[in-house]
């Protein structure tokens, strides 16, 4: 039973941290984001990339990707002129994956390089899907955009496809930190590692949000974007901000579930998406605790679901059934506020 | 209202002449007299995620078919040429490739599918269009058990596979064991006759679950549960890359009693997802890369110079389908699928780099052994008891 719910944790940690991100983009535009789940994959294969010597197709796709996703986030949001220096960037970088595919640097990256690069990649990503699939219909009916997520999603799914193949990979990082014990030989550094970063990472993001001068103009576009506005606040770069750091941490969870479920795939973001989003909405969605609380929650009950019903295959069934029942009974989540209507 | 019926009865006409027709029959006769390169559809799980396993098929059948055209082709100087399906593994996909072969003249022979789900509802399209196929991986006894006539397999079924795995437990002295399966042909088919063998020997089969081979990821929550039950081992009947995940969430979670399983686990997945905590799985198999009889050493040889790594069981396993099925065609002087099957039963111990091959009557591999293998410092060896 103890075991149960140290696992469930784990788990816990990771979709709390996805979830962040659906929490976030919620609580400033009012968006469900369904396309966090393949930016989480995205963020998994980035570090994938960055870490092992991957074949030249591969790497030059990937970087050529990943050069239009950084024209599209620089070029509109921050400064017009920043555009050519981004181009710049951009060019590095696919020199970067070119010549790593060609073994011409070390074969292994260290991890203190390969994460931060994956993140800061990563971020770039989720810029580029809201200047391409979300600015242009910020005054559309609620619908638009959410179609428009969900065209995002399956986007990015093929696209994984197309440069990774629809294979299994394992990240090497992974495969060492699985098998890493601590305190002896009886107790796994994973589900601790996992745990703590989640944690760590949560705290910092909150005291981001409550203490400094960009969390405050967050807080302020979230209550009202044209007031925002009129007080100097440039909207765009604060939505921009906010799909950058939801999708930072989602590079951080995509490592943190690689690590967990011990591979990485295409598809990996789309059944986490849910998951994490699941979360959201138990939590309370656009709320940052409940985002935390609602996954710790569900990691938990979906663990002791499979574990003490003696049938596994109930566990999914278990956690949506919560999801409905929240839902029905109390739609804003155990820790979301009822939305004032703004006048 | 005669019309009508003259109508009906027309439609039965047409119908009962299409039935009539002997598809099978119509290759068997085009292919007798046909020239020209041999055309051999290849057909496995080449993405998605079992592609580790149709790539393994892939470069053992490139190489048998250089060594086989470079040595001049078969039936006097005819070459081979291989036309890949792929399978994703999912029967729906597979039938669909199975089709695209059924309705191609031109293919006498196909070598896979992989998977027993895959394998047994494609070997009736194959039977009925008149094509042989041999399969270098299904295991499930169905699939030579429904009367065809044009089916082989190349491997011993889960019959022997899940009697060999048990008989092993028992010579461990292993007494309690919970069963972890894959819900498709073969992972049932393994973990039901692995059960059997196991409660013959006394061996208690203390709880068996099932995985779903799509959507499960997390295995902790049933592998803590089995924590308290004071195991001797754990039994996989499944595929990688799952079975990989499942033994390195063990060993993460602190459960340290052996793990064993079917040939669905043997593949370089083990140590690649599992790390060190793939050592010491036993895994049954029908080829070690360290073998010394002299075709082994020379297959492994060139396999590595042309690949970069030792063949796996699942290459070795497809270069002998690819010979043996171009030993056939020799031995019956024509490609008429007919007349190879015959030439298929009539092999009396071919010697492959995968053992000796006889086939019986249903299309059986008979004499081929099963061996236990166990992986250390990221490689399989075979397991001296």
């Amino acid at each position: 039973m103890l075991e149960q719910i140290a696992g469930g944790l784990a788990l816990g940690g990771v979709y709390a941290l996805i979830a962040l991100g659906y929490t976030m983009v919620y609580g400033i535009i009012e968006l469900i984001n369904f396309a966090h789940g393949e930016i989480m994959m995205l963020g998994a294969f980035y570090v994938l990339a960055f870490s092992v010597s991957m074949s030249p197709d591969i790497s030059n796709a990937f970087a050529i990707y990943t050069s239009i996703a950084f024209y599209f986030a620089v070029d509109s949001h921050l400064n017009k002129r920043f555009g050519l220096y981004g181009i710049a960037f951009a060019v590095i970088l696919a020199f970067f994956f070119w010549f790593s595919s060609r073994k011409l640097f070390i074969a292994e990256i260290t991890p203190l390089i390969a994460i931060p690069l994956a993140v800061i990649a990563t971020a770039i990503s989720g810029m580029a899907l809201e200047r391409i699939a979300y600015k242009p219909l910020r005054n559309s009916p609620r619908l638009a955009p959410l179609i428009s997520a969900i065209g995002a999603s399956l986007f990015y799914q093929n696209l994984a496809q197309i440069i990774f193949g629809t294979h299994r990979y394992s990240l090497p990082m992974a495969v060492k930190i699985s098998n890493a014990k601590i305190l002896g030989s009886n107790f796994a550094l994973a589900p601790v590692l996992i745990i703590l970063s989640a944690v760590v990472i949560m705290i910092a993001l909150h005291l981001f949000i409550a203490k400094t001068r960009i969390g405050t103009a967050m807080r302020a576009t979230a209550q009202d974007k044209y007031a925002a506005s009129l007080m100097g606040i440039n909207v765009n770069a604060v939505i921009a901000m906010t799909f950058a750091i939801g999708s930072a941490l989602a590079a951080v969870g995509g490592l943190l579930f690689t690590i967990h479920q011990k591979t990485l795939w295409p598809y990996m973001g789309f059944m986490a998406g849910i998951k994490a989003f699941t979360a959201a909405v138990l939590g309370g969605i656009g709320s940052i605790p409940g985002a935390m609380l609602g996954g710790f929650i569900l990691g938990i009950v979906e663990s002791l679901g499979a574990g003490l019903f003696g049938e596994a295959g109930y566990k999914d069934a278990i956690a949506f059934v919560i999801l409905i029942g929240v839902l029905l009974f109390k739609p804003t989540g155990i820790l979301g506020k009822r939305s004032v209507i703004k006048v | 209202m005669t019309k009508k019926l003259l109508g009906i009865l027309f439609t039965f006409l047409i119908a009962s002449c299409g039935a009539g027709r002997d598809i099978a029959g119509d290759r068997a006769t085009r292919l007798e007299t046909s020239s020209g390169d041999i055309h051999i559809g290849v057909a496995g799980p080449f993405t998605g995620d079992l592609a580790q396993f149709g790539q393994s098929m892939l470069y053992g059948i490139e190489l048998a078919v250089d060594e086989i055209n470079s040595a001049g082709g078969v039936l006097g100087g005819r070459k081979i040429k291989i036309e890949r399906g792929d399978d994703q593994a999912k029967v729906n996909e597979g039938t669909l490739v199975a089709q695209r072969f059924a309705g191609d003249p031109d293919i006498a022979v196909v070598i896979g599918h992989f998977n027993s789900g895959v394998s047994i509802p494609a070997s009736a399209i194959y039977e009925k269009s008149g094509i042989i196929q041999l399969t270098p991986a299904s295991t499930n006894p169905k699939l030579t058990q429904q009367g065809y006539k044009l089916i082989f397999r190349n491997l011993p079924n889960d019959d022997e596979n899940g009697r060999q795995l048990a008989d092993f437990a028992g010579r461990q002295g292993y007494k309690r064991i919970a069963i972890y399966f894959a819900n498709n042909a073969y992972g049932k088919g393994l973990a039901d006759v692995f059960e059997k063998r196991a409660k013959e020997l006394g061996i208690t089969v203390v709880d068996r679950q099932a995985y779903d081979t799509e959507r499960d990821e997390d295995f902790r929550p049933v592998l803590t549960k089995w924590k308290g039950n004071s195991l001797d081992a754990i039994c996989i009947a499944g595929e990688n890359p799952k079975g990989a995940i499942i033994i390195s969430q063990a060993r993460e979670i602190g459960l340290k009693i052996p793990f064993m399983g079917g040939d669905g686990i043997a593949s370089s997945e083990l140590w690649e997802i599992g790390g060190a905590a793939s050592e010491g799985v036993f895994v049954t198999s029908y080829f070690h890369p360290g073998d010394k009889r002299p075709e082994v050493v020379k297959f492994s040889q060139t396999y590595r110079l042309r690949f970069g790594r030792l063949p796996d069981v699942w290459a070795a396993q497809a270069y002998d389908a690819m010979k043996v099925a171009a030993t056939a065609f020799e031995k019956a002087g024509t490609i008429s699928p007919p007349k190879v099957a015959s030439a298929l039963r009539a092999l009396s111990d071919w010697q492959g780099v995968t053992g000796l091959h006889n086939f019986d009557a249903n299309g059986d591999v008979v004499g081929k052994k099963v061996i236990v293998t166990v992986v250390k410092n990221g490689a399989f060896k075979l397991y001296e008891e």
